[in-house]
């Protein structure tokens, strides 16, 4: 609040009261300047904080707006045919190979590589995955 | 001598008009050659490959696919046997093995029956990698027609 | 002035006959052509220096040599010189040690040798009821020049040919399918080249030929090959069979397409006959053994394993998985690998297989008749039973045929009829007329059989068809003709064409009788009879397997087959006419279903198989997921046995429908090339193109064969 628009009677009041130690005008008028830079000072502080604070929020909005927009599922979806096994778009022998390395590393087999789904993730896999890698009547040469 | 001119020319016309009518030069028989293609992997092992072919199928056709030069890529390689009538082929292989080649090889070896006497080829590496499956952007594909006269 | 005028003229003619002697010298300088008789007149390189002529041109006989000699004198393909000599005083005695050991010689330098098919090794392994089958042929040359081998094999008549390599060393080169005229043509052109090359072309859907060119002194080469093909499912049984060799065949008076037998040594051309096989005298034998692998994985448990032919090992992997092997002491490939095995459950047996490619689904299901049909009766039969009695079941095969039928006659029910019909170098019956199945007539019947047919002689197979079909049919009774013969005869389409021309109301059924029957023409007489085959081995209970036959149309079949294959929106379903399904048979189908018309994301649909029983409507439901790997079984090779299906569909109405005989053969080149599989159109060749072999294009070597285990060489093979 503005001490220069302090109400009247409050004015009034204070100087019906005891006679106060007197300030001299001029330290009055100092500390009264002080008062109002201070407040000033809060009063864009206040402000700062309020832009921080909506910056904030307007970043946190736009972020979950954008990984909204942006999740898999809302993706249209990338048809990964089964023999694409390492997933760059196109079926050629690099997924075949894939999987042969795959059974050479024996390890646990993984059932989505059972691309001829005959129970078992073996060489017969990978014979038709190079199959399918060759094959010209395969738009693009093997992609599917 | 005015009065030989006539037997002269006798002599002369007879041979011609006797002569056996000259055969025309057989056509030159198909000829066979194999066209050699090569991959330099420029440094890095090479343990896959895939590659494409095309040849008008009226100058040269394909009668044999064949393996490469290093162990590697020895055996037949994948191929679509239905392709060869449209005189495209796409050829790949790999091999997961640790003894690749590094340098330029042979990689594929096709027996080509040849009809006309400079068959046009166009040879296009589709993808080549190294043992982790790491594409070898810098691979080089060539190749070499080579053959026998008959 | 005279005197000048005459040297002059003189001159002059002496001149004209030097100048015409010498245009004739040229003319003259060409390389010797064959005679017309077809001897050749040059002299082979070293090889067969006063050898006796034993050459001739394989050509049928009657037919003009389609083409002229080439610049350097040698005649294309079809013109194949084949040449082959054996100096008898080098053939061991049959006492002697390792006596039948058949050699042949080139010329008086070279040694004894074998002959150049030196092994055949078969892998197969299974899994569901498809089988992938990797055979191997070495060929070798043991003799001191050149040599082309040719080799006629059989494989099972459903084979989906789809892979071919040639392996020269460490090098292994890929073959080509192409038309045939067209690999003839590269073949021939790389042989007389000199370059290395193998052709493997289709005489029928169960005989090929191997050629192999170029093979020099002391080399070997392999051929590699690779098929597809559905096992058979009958009375509780899947049974994989392997032929080893085609029994000796015979040919009408006046065909010349047909497959000729002769006797080995004997000369080239003799039968007449495009295609010749030899045959060692039973003294003789080649060297040339087969050794069998079969790894069954049944996905369910293997109740039961029985080898119908061969000692063999076998060896439990676990329950649901068996590898079976041919036993070493039983290795000279001279009758059918018969492995039957069964199996615990109906997953199997009802899983439909399937394969995806870029053009769809292909499947194969397997249909089993409904388990009502057991409930019904039948209606009384008119049962004729036409046997084989030609020279080539001379012995154990007319002896198992007999048990057979005996079997059958003492098991008819009353109310049934039954005939006799007989068939060698004519037909005869037993009686005027099918006779009522009394004790007096069964007796009859049993008499006839042991005692008045007349056996041997060639097999005039159209002679017992129209014999047991062409006559007036008894309109209360269904009439099953039964044929029981080892099919060796090489006129399979004459023979096919005939039967459904004569069939009638009738239904044939065909039982093979011997080690290595000619499946392709029982098969196909079967289907096209809308019976079913039934095969009896030398080693085989006849009654058993009789018995088997009689449980299955001793109850009405369904009839009329239609499959709606409901949501599943299914494009070509071979067989394209559905077999009528008897009880213990099913019958298996297969499909494709285009990529583009799928119906939802599931691929589920229940399939309805309709027909008649006796004239009654029924309908069965079997539910199928085509997407499904819990109740699917995927599989590769099935797209090759779909269209190796889709050509017998061509090749079986080639045989009657007039308006399909023209375009065959373009079907069925169309349907091969795109899928690369071997038919009568086309051809697998493969050519080394990397070297030349020195020389001439050398001698052409045929691979003699047993003649079949229990069939007598001396009925079966003329000594020309």
């Amino acid at each position: 609040m503005d001490p220069e628009s302090l109400p009247s009677r409050v004015v009034e009041a204070l100087r019906a009261s005891e006679p106060q130690p007197t300030v001299p005008p001029q330290l009055d008028a100092a500390i009264l300047a002080s008062a109002r830079i201070a407040i000033r000072r809060r009063a864009r502080s206040r402000w700062i904080i309020r832009a921080v604070v909506a910056s904030g929020a307007a970043a946190a909005v736009v972020a979950i707006g954008f990984r909204w927009s942006t999740h898999p599922d809302r993706q249209p979806q990338v048809a990964f045919v089964r023999e694409d096994l390492n997933r760059d778009g196109r079926v050629d022998i690099l997924d075949a190979f894939y999987l042969a390395r795959k059974l050479d590393a024996a390890g646990a087999p993984d059932k989505s590589q059972d691309v001829n789904g005959d129970g078992k993730v073996d060489r017969s896999d990978v014979d038709a995955i190079a199959a399918a890698a060759v094959r010209v009547s395969t738009v693009g040469g093997g992609a599917s | 001598m005015r009065r030989l001119a006539p037997q002269c020319l006798l002599v002369l016309l007879v041979p011609v008009m006797l002569a056996p009518t000259r055969q025309q030069a057989p056509t030159t028989s198909p000829r066979f050659a194999y066209l050699d293609v090569f991959i330099d992997p420029r440094g890095s092992a090479l343990a896959a490959y895939q590659f494409e072919l095309n040849v008008d199928q009226n100058a040269a056709t394909i009668v044999g696919v064949e393996g490469g030069e290093h162990v590697a890529f020895n055996a037949a390689p994948y191929y679509d046997p239905a392709a060869l009538t449209y005189g495209r082929i796409i050829i790949a292989a790999f091999n997961t093995g640790s003894d690749l080649p590094t340098a330029k090889t042979r990689v594929a070896r096709l027996h080509l029956r040849i009809a006309s006497s400079a068959p046009e080829y166009r040879v296009s590496l589709e993808t080549a990698a190294d043992a982790s499956g790491k594409k070898l952007d810098q691979a080089v594909i060539s190749f070499d027609e080579k053959g026998n006269t008959p | 002035m005279r005197v000048r005028t005459v040297v002059a003229s003189s001159i002059l003619c002496l001149s004209l006959l030097t100048v015409l002697a010498i245009l004739d010298g040229c003319a003259q300088s060409r390389p010797k052509s064959y005679s017309p008789e077809g001897r050749l007149d040059s002299t082979l390189p070293g090889a067969l220096a006063g050898a006796p002529p034993a050459a001739e041109r394989l050509r049928p006989r009657g037919k003009a040599p389609a083409r002229d000699v080439d610049a350097d004198g040698i005649r294309d393909f079809d013109d194949l010189l084949v040449i082959e000599r054996t100096d008898k005083q080098n053939q061991f005695s049959a006492d002697a040690p390792g006596s039948g050991v058949l050699i042949a010689r080139l010329d008086d330098k070279s040694k004894p040798a074998p002959v150049p098919l030196k092994h055949t090794d078969v892998r197969a392994s299974v899994v569901g009821y498809i089988a992938t089958v990797d055979v191997k042929q070495q060929y070798h040359n043991p003799y001191n020049s050149k040599i082309e081998a040719v080799y006629v094999f059989p494989l099972p008549t459903d084979a989906a040919v789809t892979d071919f390599v040639m392996t020269i060393g460490d090098r292994h080169i890929r073959g080509i399918i192409r038309e045939r005229e067209e690999a003839q043509r590269i073949y021939s052109e790389a042989k007389r080249q000199g370059y290395v090359a193998s052709l493997m072309t289709q005489e029928r859907p169960n005989v090929f030929t191997q050629n192999v060119a170029n093979i020099e002194p002391g080399k070997q080469i392999d051929v590699d090959i690779k098929y597809f093909n559905a096992l058979t499912y009958g009375d509780g049984w899947y049974e994989f069979a392997f032929p080893m060799v085609v029994g000796p065949r015979f040919n009408p008076q006046g065909s010349t397409d047909g497959i000729g037998a002769k006797a080995h040594g004997s000369a080239v051309g003799s039968t007449g006959q495009q295609t010749e096989i030899s045959y060692l005298r039973p003294d003789q034998r080649s060297g040339h053994d087969i050794s069998l692998a079969l790894d069954i994985d049944a996905g369910v448990n293997i109740e039961q394993l029985d080898s119908r032919n061969h000692a063999v090992d076998v060896k439990t992997i676990s329950p649901t998985h068996a590898q079976v092997t041919l036993k070493s002491e039983d290795s000279i490939p001279n009758k059918d690998f018969v492995l039957r095995y069964k199996v615990a459950g109906d997953r199997v047996k009802t899983a439909m297989m399937t394969q995806r490619t870029a053009k769809g689904t292909y499947f194969t299901l397997m249909i089993f008749p409904p388990e009502s049909l057991k409930g019904l009766p039948r209606k009384p039969l008119e049962m004729i039973y036409t046997i084989d009695v030609s020279g080539s079941m001379s012995g154990r095969p007319i002896e198992q045929a007999k048990a057979a039928t005996a079997w059958a006659l003492k098991h008819m029910q009353p109310g049934d009829t039954f005939q006799i019909v007989s068939f060698a170098n004519s037909a005869s019956q037993m009686s005027a007329a099918a006779l009522p199945a009394t004790e007096e007539n069964v007796t009859r019947g049993l008499r006839y059989l042991a005692q008045e047919m007349h056996e041997g002689g060639g097999t005039m197979m159209l002679e017992g068809i129209r014999r047991s079909l062409d006559f007036p049919h008894d309109e209360n009774r269904l009439r099953f003709v039964t044929f029981l013969t080892d099919g060796f005869i090489g006129n399979e389409r004459e023979i096919l064409s005939e039967l459904h021309k004569c069939l009638g109301p009738s239904r044939v059924f065909s039982f093979g009788v011997g080690s290595s029957t000619n499946r392709y023409l029982l098969d196909s007489m079967a289907r096209l009879g809308d019976g079913a085959a039934a095969y009896l081995g030398l080693n085989d209970d006849a009654e058993k397997v009789m018995a088997a036959h009689f449980e299955r149309i001793s109850h009405p079949a369904l009839t009329d087959v239609s499959i709606d294959f409901g949501d599943l929106k299914v494009g070509e379903v071979y067989p394209r006419k559905l077999p009528d399904l008897f009880v213990g048979r099913p019958v298996i189908v297969t499909g494709l279903v285009p990529a583009r018309t799928r119906s939802g994301s599931s691929g589920s649909a229940t399939v309805r198989v309709s027909g008649r029983v006796g004239g009654e409507a029924q309908s069965f439901a079997i539910p199928v997921r085509v997407d499904d790997a819990e109740n699917s079984i995927e599989r590769s090779g099935i797209a090759s046995v779909w269209a190796r299906m889709k050509i017998g569909d061509i090749y079986d109405r080639a045989t009657w429908d007039e308006a399909v005989v023209h375009d065959a053969p373009q079907q069925v080149k169309q349907v091969a090339l795109e899928y690369g599989l071997m038919s009568a159109y086309t051809s697998f060749v493969a050519v080394d193109s990397t070297q030349h072999t020195a020389g001439s294009f050398g001698t052409t070597v045929s691979v003699p064969v047993q003649v079949p285990e229990g069939v007598k060489y001396e009925t079966t093979v003329p000594e020309r």
